[in-house]
């Protein structure tokens, strides 16, 4: 198995209205290790997962804002230098749902635009108390052309597959941006060197 | 028969200073009751007397004074020196506030932030603090022992302060900078804005130096570079040493490795988030019961989280004088703009630049 540190590192945001369970999809995707190592883990980095993907190791850190949502200024600095964004609503909460579009905004603004999305619907298991249907759902996902999918921190189902998902989506963009810094450090050469020639012909 | 009193005092202590843990907790109340029955029945006197106390306490609210004192004991085992009441006096000697009686302005909208533009950078920090100081010691240890608190703002009226105060005084801190036309001067606000961040880094009041961390870094802020061009290297340099202190990396690593020294021992007022946070998770994984019994270890590992938040807050603090007239003002300080607008404002003040100016 390859060293992680050799590897590729993400960095992951997770964001979303309070209580629509954004710890606990954390909390589940890391096993639970902040439950049984609390006393370790707190100040330590316990959101740093390996994920291994076609016998690469891929390091994820998560950063999360559980806690933190009412102080909305401090969540900006999360989103430098993002890699992915998971916008997480209660299925059983229909403000949470409303608050999605907030979400994507801010994403919009503070984060990289090469930032990678996904909607993730959570507590599948309170299937009786929906109030957000997976079709809509899947459209809100759709119309910003990102991945969607619904889980339940609870049981577990689907936490890690909406981790790998992000992670499919990054990797599939990256790919399609691989031409794309190349042409841009074209366009940056020709441009200097236009200031540069532009500069000296108004100095004779 | 002793120790069923000892137990019995402490429950009904327990109603007393937490009433509101009791509510909705039918499961726990019928089995007061039952305990009640098991250990009174015999002396069916006693029994009105604890019963009285859950019926009385159940539907009232929170006494944030009486908490703030058992917090202030639990904490470091001494007295309180001066009560609420002869330190607010002490704060806010009568006479100053007639003295400073301000006379209101018919321009008062224009004029509302001007007067915090008349203090110099420390005194400005010194200032905040204070303000900040007085929320966080008003804030009631019971209050951050509720995960949901925010869908209950009234059970959290103190955390609901403080987190509005955080949110205005930090788009304050991006208006005031956005407010100015020309380069240079806001070049000049920023400037001030980041000396304020450093001096109360230097103070150890980590709460209001976020406050302004998170306007100065505010999207629309961070992205004038026209006006941080201006900026020299030894201001970048101040500022970023105190923003590696407050950086999310590793769950607040450093802002933990530098509290662990002062825990206790030397005053500083915590950045409470990062306490929110721990207790968030500490809530969402750890159960509340295990096979049935109270999970002690959940409770004690929030109260560690909230002693490393308090510890030291009751130390000795090298305050100066508040000024009633600024506090007063920042108390006055609401949200000016929205993110959006902000955004448009900051667009307004350096538009965006072609292709070429982009490294």
């Amino acid at each position: 198995m390859s060293n992680v540190s050799d590897s590729l590192l993400l960095k992951l945001i997770i964001i979303g209205r309070s209580m629509a369970g954004k710890s606990c999809i954390l909390l589940r995707f890391c096993d639970n290790k902040f439950e049984s190592n609390l006393g370790f883990t707190i100040g330590v980095d316990f959101r740093f997962v390996s994920l291994n993907k076609n016998d690469e190791t891929i390091g994820l850190q998560i950063w999360d804002t559980a806690g933190q949502e009412r102080f909305r200024t401090i969540t900006s600095s999360y989103y430098r230098d993002a890699d992915g964004v998971m916008i997480v609503y209660d299925i059983t909460d229909e403000n949470s749902f409303d608050q999605v579009d907030h979400w994507f905004d801010e994403i919009s603004k503070q984060a990289p635009p090469s930032v990678v999305k996904i909607l993730v619907g959570n507590k599948t298991d309170l299937e009786n108390k929906r109030k957000i249907s997976t079709e809509r759902g899947l459209n809100a996902a759709n119309s910003r052309s990102c991945p969607f999918i619904e889980v339940s921190a609870k049981s577990g189902e689907n936490v890690k597959k909406a981790f790998e998902m992000l992670v499919d989506a990054w990797t599939e963009k990256s790919k399609q941006h691989i031409t794309k810094p190349r042409k841009k450090k074209a366009r940056q050469k020709i441009t200097n060197e236009s200031f540069e020639k532009k500069d000296k012909g108004n100095c004779c | 028969m002793k120790n069923s009193k000892k137990i019995l005092n402490l429950i009904s202590s327990w109603i007393t200073y937490f009433p509101y843990r009791w509510r909705n907790q039918n499961e726990l109340i019928q089995n007061y009751q039952i305990l009640l029955h098991q250990i009174l029945i015999p002396r069916f006197s006693e029994f009105k007397i604890y019963d009285l106390h859950l019926e009385n306490f159940l539907d009232s609210k929170p006494k944030i004074t009486d908490n703030y004192k058992w917090l202030h004991y639990k904490f470091t085992d001494k007295p309180i020196l001066e009560d609420e009441e002869k330190k607010q006096q002490k704060k806010y000697p009568k006479e100053n506030h007639k003295k400073t009686k301000r006379k209101i302005k018919k321009n008062e909208k224009t004029l509302k932030h001007s007067i915090l533009d008349t203090l110099s950078e420390t005194e400005f920090a010194e200032q905040l603090s204070i303000f900040q100081y007085d929320l966080m010691t008003n804030l009631d240890p019971d209050e951050l022992l509720h995960i949901n608190w925010y869908e209950k703002f009234e059970l959290h009226p103190t955390l609901t302060r403080i987190v509005y105060f955080f949110n205005n005084i930090s788009f304050y801190v991006s208006w005031r900078i956005l407010k100015e036309k020309n380069v240079i001067p806001r070049s000049k606000m920023m400037k001030r804005f980041m000396k304020i961040f450093y001096i109360l880094i230097k103070m150890k009041d980590y709460q209001s130096a976020q406050i302004i961390n998170s306007g100065v870094q505010r999207a629309s802020i961070y992205r004038l570079k026209h006006s941080k061009s201006l900026l020299s290297k030894k201001d970048f340099n101040l500022f970023d040493e105190g923003n590696n202190l407050l950086t999310p990396n590793s769950s607040y690593m450093n802002y933990r490795d530098e509290i662990r020294n002062f825990e206790g021992i030397q005053f500083y007022i915590p950045f409470l988030s990062v306490n929110l946070t721990d207790l968030t998770f500490i809530h969402e994984g750890n159960q509340e019961r295990i096979n049935g019994m109270i999970n002690f270890n959940r409770f004690r590992f929030a109260f560690h989280s909230m002693k490393m938040a308090f510890s030291s807050l009751f130390l000795d603090s090298n305050f100066p004088s508040p000024i009633p007239e600024i506090q007063r003002e920042f108390n006055l300080i609401t949200k000016i703009k929205s993110e959006k607008e902000l955004f448009h404002l900051s667009l307004k003040r350096e538009p965006r630049e072609p292709d070429r100016y982009i490294f």
